[in-house]
């Protein structure tokens, strides 16, 4: 089976037009002059999302190529998996350690992660450099968006500097 | 005189220290963003669209439009000297121009193609001056079933004739006008597909959806897969141009700005098509065609960079007269001008004819304040391709999280901005084009009001979209779309099975 992601497509999108459709019943269709309530658009891409999914089930399943080529390179999870922690982590702990804190976080194992997916070997000291640089980059970011445009953004001490 | 009265108020206005300084940082911002690899204009207006909350109208349409111009300028530099285009509108430019770059005539290139910028910018803006008043007063006859055909018109050329499937077009569509359902009704206030949870009922933030496909997406696919990719930087050489580059440039030049116009203008956005038929056309009206695909021929990046250009103001014109984007950088434009509550359409012209006029003005002050930058300071530019891509990207993400975190302060977006992310990474692995989904969640709601006043001024009945001519022809036009490329593809594989066949 060569085209097993693209079926998954396929298959996702059916399952998102199901669940559009047990939504849709529970949408009210009162429609007053028009003849089409609140609920005739939600009916639509339910029926349109269940076709073009029964369509990529049917172009995966018949094709006997890949239907999308692969990319030149293997996937290297490894990689994602560093900056999907970074991303994870940023979103748990930015109401807690502030913005500057919770980027600089960000950045490091992101930037972990990239480099993993460049080929290097990063060791332990390249990734705190990354914290430092992070921290760096975010704390101007910071005081530019919260001080001068007046933007709010999560700090350590309410309404500080940090 | 009208036109040229209300232009001037409009330079009075945008050329307020203040709001010159808003157009410089904009350019600025957006030739950086045109040269970096994985950050376009796009993303770039939407994680500033925080910025709406505070920034007064004027000056921060002042910047996004010089995000905007500036990214077209700075596409070009990135895809000469670079073997991998920044911008997708640049993925033309690259083709010739980085053969010049190879036999050393990398400056050359870079001159024409800002040069050339200019010219169609500017150009495309006067033709913008001088149309776009016009059809907003055409266009304040159209009802809602006009606008509904229009809407759909959008909606095809956007996902089906743009991108390489229509399928994979039309279920990213599709995937926006589910997103665009999520919260409450425009007409009923009934709220839809909220699931309990309140930060769903206000809709979901186009921001966290372009931050989440064009940012995170991109970040993670390159940690995934593209990060191993080789990559090798040309050799900056003199922006000379020699008499006979400029004799070459300027009439490509000129096509390119009166092919990218008119596809700008028309609701098929997108730059692929003018540039790619104003490469195509150089190339045969060429007098030197043997310098094509190998030292690069000079009008093969004069004609496509000024169609770029010039089909980037043309876009401008749905968007400002009829308010309908036809790009992802307008659905984003547009997202913005409805954060300040400002209606869009065509009496936009008439209620706050101040801002669009400054808009304007600052377009063609942006496109000066560009050539400058872009010319005499190319090389401060090329610097930036030396940042190392892993800390530029982690970069992006702390970007990203000031954008989606600035909107609406809440952290439940930030998960859901890693989870569009991975959606974002699935998207591209198997070609499912982006664009259309940004286009369908904002272009989505307004197409099913505008759907659902039209059948209440049918009474209920679907035949007022035919009975009205305009509206008819427009949505005969949108079938036609929809089904020509694929008779043509099947056309196409009946004739390749007939060759294929034995015996002939």
């Amino acid at each position: 089976m060569k085209n097993r992601g693209f079926l998954g497509i396929g298959v996702g999108v059916l399952l998102i037009a199901v669940l559009l459709a047990i939504g849709a019943t529970g949408i009210s269709s009162a429609a007053g002059y028009a003849g089409a309530g609140p609920n005739f658009l939600p009916w639509v891409v339910s029926a349109a999302m269940g076709l073009l999914g029964v369509l990529l089930i049917a172009t995966a399943l018949r094709a006997k190529d890949e239907v999308i080529a692969a990319p030149e390179y293997p996937p290297r999870w490894r990689a994602v998996a560093w900056v999907s922690l970074g991303l994870i982590l940023n979103a748990a702990l930015i109401e807690h350690i502030g913005f500057i804190g919770s980027c600089a976080v960000l950045f490091g194992l992101a930037a972990r992660g990239f480099r993993i997916g460049a080929d290097q070997q990063p060791t332990h000291r390249m990734l705190g450099q990354d914290f430092v640089i992070g921290a760096l980059i975010s704390a101007p970011v910071f005081w530019l968006f919260t001080k001068v445009l007046g933007v709010t953004l999560p700090s350590l001490v309410k309404g500080g500097w940090i | 005189m009208d036109i040229l009265n209300q232009l001037l108020h409009g330079f009075a206005t945008a050329a307020t220290p203040i709001n010159l300084l808003w157009a410089f940082v904009g350019c600025m911002v957006g030739t950086a963003v045109g040269v970096l690899p994985g950050i376009g204009p796009a993303l770039t207006v939407a994680m500033l669209l925080p910025l709406t909350s505070q920034v007064e109208p004027t000056a921060s349409m002042i910047m996004f439009a010089g995000i905007y111009y500036g990214a077209m300028y700075g596409g070009s530099t990135t895809s000469i000297l670079l073997n991998t285009p920044g911008e997708t509108a640049s993925m033309v430019t690259a083709l010739e121009g980085n053969l010049m770059a190879k036999h050393g005539r990398a400056g050359a290139a870079l001159a024409t193609s800002a040069i050339g910028s200019f010219f169609a910018g500017t150009i495309a803006t006067v033709l913008l001056t001088l149309f776009a008043p016009w059809l907003a007063v055409v266009a304040l006859r159209f009802g809602p079933p006009e606008y509904f055909a229009l809407m759909v018109l959008a909606f095809i050329t956007v996902s089906a004739v743009l991108g390489a499937s229509v399928l994979r077009g039309l279920t990213s569509l599709l995937i926006g006008l589910a997103i665009g359902l999520i919260g409450i009704d425009e007409i009923s206030g009934t709220a839809r597909y909220t699931l309990g949870i309140p930060e769903l009922v206000d809709r979901i933030e186009v921001t966290l959806m372009a931050v989440g496909l064009f940012a995170v997406g991109e970040a993670l696919y390159f940690g995934l897969f593209e990060a191993r990719v080789p990559e090798s930087q040309n050799k900056m050489t003199t922006l000379y141009m020699t008499k006979s580059d400029w004799k070459r440039s300027w009439p490509a030049w000129l096509r390119g700005t009166m092919l990218g116009f008119p596809f700008g203008t028309v609701p098929a956005g997108g730059t692929e098509i003018p540039t790619f038929l104003s490469y195509a056309m150089e190339k045969k009206l060429s007098k030197h065609k043997h310098e094509f695909g190998t030292v690069g021929a000079i009008e093969g990046v004069a004609g496509p960079e000024a169609a770029n250009n010039a089909t980037a103001a043309g876009v401008l014109v749905p968007l400002l007269t009829l308010g309908i984007p036809t790009s992802t950088t307008a659905a984003i434009l547009l997202s913005a001008f409805q954060n300040y509550g400002i209606t869009t359409g065509p009496q936009l012209f008439q209620t706050s004819s101040a801002l669009v006029w400054a808009l304007i003005a600052s377009l063609y002050i942006g496109n000066v304040m560009l050539l400058i930058l872009n010319l005499p300071l190319v090389g401060l530019w090329v610097k930036l391709l030396k940042i190392p891509r892993h800390w530029l990207y982690a970069g992006i993400l702390v970007f990203a999280t000031v954008g989606v975190y600035g909107m609406r302060q809440s952290s439940f977006d930030l998960y859901l901005l890693y989870g569009i992310g991975l959606m974002g990474v699935m998207m591209r692995r198997f070609d499912f084009p982006t664009a259309p989904v940004i286009v369908g969640m904002i272009l989505g709601p307004m197409a099913e009001a505008q759907f659902r006043n039209a059948m209440s001024i049918g009474e209920g009945k679907l035949s007022v979209f035919v009975e009205r001519p305009l509206s008819a022809t427009v949505l005969a036009l949108c079938v036609v779309m929809i089904v020509l490329p694929v008779l043509l593809k099947r056309r196409a594989k009946r004739m390749e099975a007939a060759l294929a066949a034995p015996g002939v």
